[in-house]
């Protein structure tokens, strides 16, 4: 279980703030359907809600898009001094032999990275593509949840609701994605300057605390 | 949520203001008494609502819906009870998207 900590405790961490995210949010809908005169709903009903789903969506969208952007570009993109950043002169895919590819595979190696071909190929980018898939699908439930949540909101001030495809031009969709995208980036952003001048003894994500700021790709 | 409107549109053609007003939200209920002066079952029948014969279509959004009709729109909203209605004798305004009913109150 030790060697599993990290997965098990941001799992359980991730199920407790979901489940608070749904009882607070359930108060909230119910206070304002309340102050409009509006009818309220049990808790079961508000989990299958658009409203509960778009919060959900639009929170998954960003984090899978921020990983999605981050694992990409990390491939090419190099920042000096930093433990986020590839050393200097390894921009790029890199060598079969950093790699562990054709026949630098070692026995252990996963099967897709020793069969060779398209699954090769396939495997060495499905880190990014799982990450994408995820948030597209989350997007996708964003903008559908969304639609509805804001037409609830429109038909409880009086207002012709709005097609799907129409929505996707609206502001409530581009204010709810886009405030989501600028913390992500920040905060990416951020943990990639942050690291080149600041430490944390112990942790993988910090340079090791005695490491000189300009080095580069090195984790403690 | 079409049954309600049906129903509702029957109720009044019938001159049955009782039955007409408990498929009113209670704030519209409160907002035509306000506004008339008057009890809402006596008040819902003297206000002057076009009767709709056939609901044209119908679309729901979580908690709240919209009924065309053949003569105008209604909005209801889902309650414990169930659908009842929180905008009636609705027409579209300048602003297209925007209506204006006779009978309103959240």
């Amino acid at each position: 279980m030790r060697e599993s900590s990290l997965s098990l405790v941001f799992g359980v961490m991730f199920l407790l703030a979901l489940v608070g995210q749904a009882f607070a949010g359930w108060k909230q809908f119910n206070a304002d359907q309340g102050a409009g005169g509006f009818g309220q709903i049990a808790l079961g009903r508000y989990l299958l809600s658009a409203d509960w789903a778009v919060d959900v969506a639009e929170n998954w969208q960003s984090e899978y898009l921020q990983f999605t952007l981050y694992i990409l570009f990390t491939v090419w993109l190099l920042q000096r001094g930093s433990p986020e950043s590839k050393e200097l002169d390894k921009p790029g895919y890199e060598s079969e032999k950093d790699q562990k590819l054709g026949r630098y595979t070692e026995d252990d190696s996963p099967v897709w990275a020793k069969v060779g071909g398209w699954r090769t190929r396939l495997y060495s980018n499905s880190l990014v593509l799982v990450m994408a898939a995820i948030f597209v699908a989350s997007w996708l439930i964003q903008s559908i949840a969304g639609q509805a949540s804001y037409n609830e909101t429109r038909l409880q001030d009086l207002q012709a609701p709005v097609s799907w495809g129409g929505y996707l031009t609206n502001p409530d969709f581009w204010a709810r994605t886009l405030q989501n995208w600028q913390s992500e980036f920040l905060a990416v952003g951020t943990m990639v300057v942050f690291s080149i001048y600041l430490r944390q003894r112990g942790s993988p994500q910090s340079k090791p605390v005695g490491e000189p700021h300009a080095s580069t790709g090195v984790e403690g | 949520m079409s049954q309600v409107a049906r129903h509702f549109y029957i109720a009044v053609q019938e001159g049955d203001g009782q039955d007409a007003c408990q498929m009113l939200s209670p704030a519209s209920r409160s907002g035509l008494e306000k506004s008339s002066r008057q009890k809402c079952s006596q008040a819902i029948i003297t206000e002057d609502l076009d009767v709709a014969a056939d609901v044209e279509s119908a679309q729901v959004y979580g908690t709240m819906a919209i009924v065309h009709t053949d003569e105008d729109t209604m909005f209801l909203s889902r309650f414990p009870v169930g659908w009842q209605i929180t905008g009636v004798g609705c027409q579209p305004t300048r602003q297209l998207d925007q209506y204006d009913c006779s009978i309103t109150g959240g």
